[in-house]
């Protein structure tokens, strides 16, 4: 990336902000404490950035995961269900084992079966996709569908928790303190960030120098040339999509065993805060490289976080603070994908 | 007629036009006009600039420098809907249509007035009016993935006139078709010229250009060699300012070969729709040291005939062996490993992987094993040095091997492709117009290829739309007709009338 580029996403977040005030002065709020607080609750202080790596790990972890199957263009929008379903699977071990076994094997067998979870929910539109033409996009947004209602039902019966009463809110019981994720000795923040540190890494390498990571390029680069190179898509799509829904189960695994501790369903199940969804963006605006991917996923987790803060603390409105975060993810997508240069050399020709 | 052509002023003239990517000038300061109702012939070796010079007219490159002219007016051309304001059209090298639409709604696409409401009757009348007009027939309800390559190419150029082009720039249009489809679009395009158009053709076949074209710029390396009318041009002068020297061409060495082992295909049928077959119980033996070259009309069979041997396509009945070892349920993987080679017809979205560099494209058949992967893992290296090797050794014009492949010229992808097959060493080699789209120099250079690699012992299965390129290659010719073999001849015995005949379905005694 040149610094061209850097000024150029730049200058469309700004855009982004500078329209965001025309809503903040619709609201009667002051544009200028309003964009402040904002960044300042997302990035400005300690705790801020404490918050905003909690938005960001589990985000970090799909968005890596999303970059499978997409680099060979097949379009997974069903991360989000694939997370839900990796919470569903991973709480269940928590409260059945924790008392059972060690706490590593907990941990352990949690993040395997949240893998499973995803992994396997991620299975049924790939087979119709492959099998019978049916349109991923479709089919995987539908199954976040279904996802959200099963999380709903689950928390309300199978996995209530005692307290759920009490709170008058649907969640089941919290996983025990000392099957948690620790804390980085010092800070506020999970080892669950270190762990999307890792499986960033790790996925670089994957798409980057293994043959696996080079059929899939081939694979995105079309039918035709894949078959003539005797790649069987079949089964590296399958695998694509195994990785990317188990990756995504595992980051429900990490955000209840590292964040949340217990199953909540989702107050805010929208397409716009969404970790599921989010994801996407991030992947894209990243050009689906992980490293890149870290990236782009503590921007967006920092702008999501000053919103969730703003709307806690500060009393905005919702729906005016999703507005703001759409626009601002909107911009900064149209300042990546964008090609400034290009336009700038027009202008000097003419 | 010559006289008067030369007072006429020119509709476009292009001065001066520079265009360079990095490391690479494409266009050198090129002086380029057409005039009014001619059809003037642009050519010169692969990677000389004549894709880059069009796409500059057409306004989908920016020059560095230079001006263009319309009519004598200087003309600012930004983008390919500026140059259809000024009546200039484009077919590319590779088609732009989509497949699963029909012709009427390939026309539509983009037009103006569909935004406000699709009035497909309008556009239908219009569309019958050009086809009477200009003797260009095709069936406007019709799929363009069920067309044949001549349809798609009068479709292209339907499209260009309907939208008002009186210049049409045609980039290697006949480099795909059919020698019949070849008459028919210098029939439509002479009628073109004579309703006032004028067209600039790309080709590397000499012969056309005496056949259809009235003038000839040559580029090389980005300059301007020749320029004159082909009534006053030699052959030689032509080939000279194309490649810089004079051109022999030297007899191929054709060693005595005798290789054991063979390509064994017997009873092979396909299935089309409606269980019709398009390959029809073909059955035939390639031997190692032997080059067989398949005469047939495009259409007959015999490109599935190829796709089923590769795996791309399943046989229905039949078997396969290569070697003694019998192939048809193995997967393509499978046939590579054990040296089947494969040079496509379909070179940009089969041949390479367009957006990933040379290297990266170097290893389609080969990336599963030692060297190119090592502990799993990518061996850059190795990669590397083989992708070099294709570019030495087939004098590809590339920057370096790390350069896109779709940032090549069409024919370097050629080239690039062709020497892929051929270094892997293959035992057996399947080849699709191996030359399709390569200047005088390259074609020659590949066809050598083809013959050394038939001198060493491989066994090459030649299928080619140019009969005299099939007669100087092939040891043996079997014609398809209808999906089946309805004719073979030895080397010695090739008889281009009878070939010609059996290829249309007549029947000899
Ligand atoms: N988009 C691009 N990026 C980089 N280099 C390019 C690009 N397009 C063309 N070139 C380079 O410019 C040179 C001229 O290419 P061009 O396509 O004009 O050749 P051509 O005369 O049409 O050749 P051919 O007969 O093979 O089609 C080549 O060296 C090519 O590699
Ligand atoms: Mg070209």
């Amino acid at each position: 990336m040149n610094i061209l580029k850097i000024i150029q996403i730049v200058f469309f977040i700004f855009l982004g902000l500078l329209i965001s005030s025309v809503f903040f002065i619709l609201f009667k709020l002051s544009p200028l404490s309003g964009l402040g607080t904002l960044l300042y609750e997302g990035f400005g202080t300690e705790n801020g950035w404490y918050n905003t790596l909690r938005m960001t790990i589990p985000l970090l972890i799909i968005s890596v995961g999303l970059s499978v199957p997409f680099t060979a263009k097949f379009w997974n929008i069903g991360a989000q269900g694939q997370f839900i379903i990796g919470e569903i699977f991973a709480t269940w071990i928590g409260l059945t084992f924790a008392n059972i076994v060690p706490p590593l094997l907990d941990i352990a067998l949690a993040m395997v079966v949240g893998f499973v979870g995803g992994a396997l929910w991620a299975m049924p539109p790939t087979i119709m996709k492959l099998y019978s033409g049916a349109n991923e996009i479709i089919t995987t947004l539908m199954m976040n569908f279904v996802a959200v209602y099963l999380l709903l039902w689950i928390v309300s019966g199978p996995l209530e928790g005692a307290q759920a009463k009490l709170v008058g809110a649907p969640t089941s019981a919290p996983i025990p303190a000392m099957d948690m994720l620790p804390l980085i000795p010092g800070t506020q923040i999970s080892s669950g960030f270190l762990i999307s540190l890792i499986i960033a890494i790790v996925f670089f390498f994957l798409l980057r120098y293994t043959k696996f990571g080079y059929e899939l390029k081939l694979i995105g680069e079309g039918q035709n040339v894949a078959s003539y190179s005797g790649i069987n898509i079949k089964r590296q799509i399958i695998l694509s999509m195994i990785i990317s829904g188990g990756i995504s189960g595992v980051a429900g695994m990490v955000y209840v065993y590292g964040i949340t501790s217990t199953l909540i369903p989702q107050f805010f199940s929208d397409v716009s805060t969404s970790f599921g969804y989010v994801g996407i963006p991030v992947a894209l605006m990243a050009s689906l490289n992980p490293l890149g991917i870290i990236f782009t996923s503590i921007f967006l987790g920092g702008i999501l976080n000053g919103a969730f803060v703003m709307e806690a603390i500060y009393s905005v409105p919702i729906d005016l603070v999703i507005t703001i975060y759409g626009l601002i993810m909107i911009f900064s997508l149209i300042g990546i994908m964008f090609d400034l240069s290009k336009i700038l050399r027009r202008k000097k020709i003419k | 007629m010559n006289m008067e052509k030369s007072i006429k002023e020119p509709i476009v003239k292009m001065e001066g036009i520079v265009k360079t990517f990095p490391n690479v000038v494409a266009n050198d300061g090129i002086d380029f006009e057409i005039y009014p109702k001619e059809i003037h012939a642009l050519l010169g070796e692969n990677g000389a600039g004549k894709t880059t010079l069009m796409n500059i007219l057409y306004g989908l490159y920016k020059p560095d420098r230079g001006t263009i002219y319309i009519y004598g007016k200087k003309v600012n051309i930004r983008n390919p809907s500026d140059a259809q304001k000024l009546g200039i059209g484009m077919v590319h090298q590779h088609f732009s249509l989509i497949p699963y639409f029909n012709v009427l709604e390939n026309i539509s696409i983009g037009l103006k007035e569909l935004k406000i409401n699709l009035n497909t009757n309008k556009i239908k009348e219009k569309l019958d009016r050009i086809m009477q007009e200009y003797g260009l027939q095709v069936d406007p309800e019709k799929k363009i993935e069920e067309m044949s390559v001549g349809e798609m190419q009068r479709v292209e150029i339907l499209k260009l006139l309907f939208r008002g082009a009186n210049i049409l720039i045609l980039d290697e249009p006949t480099s795909a078709l059919t020698p019949q489809e070849v008459e028919e679009l210098f029939k439509s395009l002479k009628s073109l010229v004579n309703q006032d158009k004028s067209i600039v053709i790309i080709t590397h076949k000499l012969y056309e250009v005496f056949e259809i074209s009235d003038r000839i710029t040559v580029l090389r390396k980005g300059k301007v060699t020749y320029k004159g009318f082909t009534k006053d041009t030699e052959q030689e002068a032509l080939v000279e300012a194309m490649v810089g020297r004079n051109v022999v061409f030297e007899e191929f060495n054709r060693k005595e070969t005798n290789y054991t082992g063979s390509l064994k295909v017997i009873g092979l049928t396909v299935y089309g729709k409606g269980k019709i077959p398009i390959v029809n119980k073909v059955s035939f033996e390639l031997k190692r040291g032997e080059i067989l070259g398949i005469a047939a009309v495009a259409g007959n069979g015999e490109k599935e005939l190829i796709d089923a041997l590769f795996g791309l396509i399943k046989a229905n009945e039949g078997k396969i062996f290569l070697d003694d070892k019998q192939i048809d349920n193995k997967p393509t993987k499978t046939r590579t490993q054990l040296g089947l080679s494969y040079i496509p017809g379909e070179r940009l979205t089969r041949g390479v992987a367009a957006g990933l560099s040379l290297s990266f494209n170097s290893i389609l058949h080969d990336h599963w094993s030692d060297p190119y992967i090592k502990n799993s893992l990518l061996n850059e290296n190795e990669i590397r040095k083989f992708a070099r090797k294709i570019i030495s050794s087939f004098y590809v014009n590339a920057n370096s091997e790390e350069t896109l492949a779709k940032q090549l010229s069409g024919g370097n992808i050629q080239k690039f492709i062709v020497g892929r097959e051929i270094l892997r060493e293959p035992k057996y080699i399947l080849a699709v117009n191996p030359t399709s789209g390569l200047d005088v120099g390259a074609t020659q250079m590949v066809r050598q290829a083809l013959i050394e690699m038939r001198n060493s012992g491989a066994g090459i299965l030649l299928s080619s739309e140019d009969l005299d390129e099939l007669v100087s290659l092939s040891d043996r010719i079997i014609v398809m007709y209808k999906g089946e073999i309805v004719g073979s001849f030895k080397r010695g015995e090739f008889d281009k009338l009878r070939i010609g005949s059996l290829m249309m379905g007549k029947k000899l005694n």
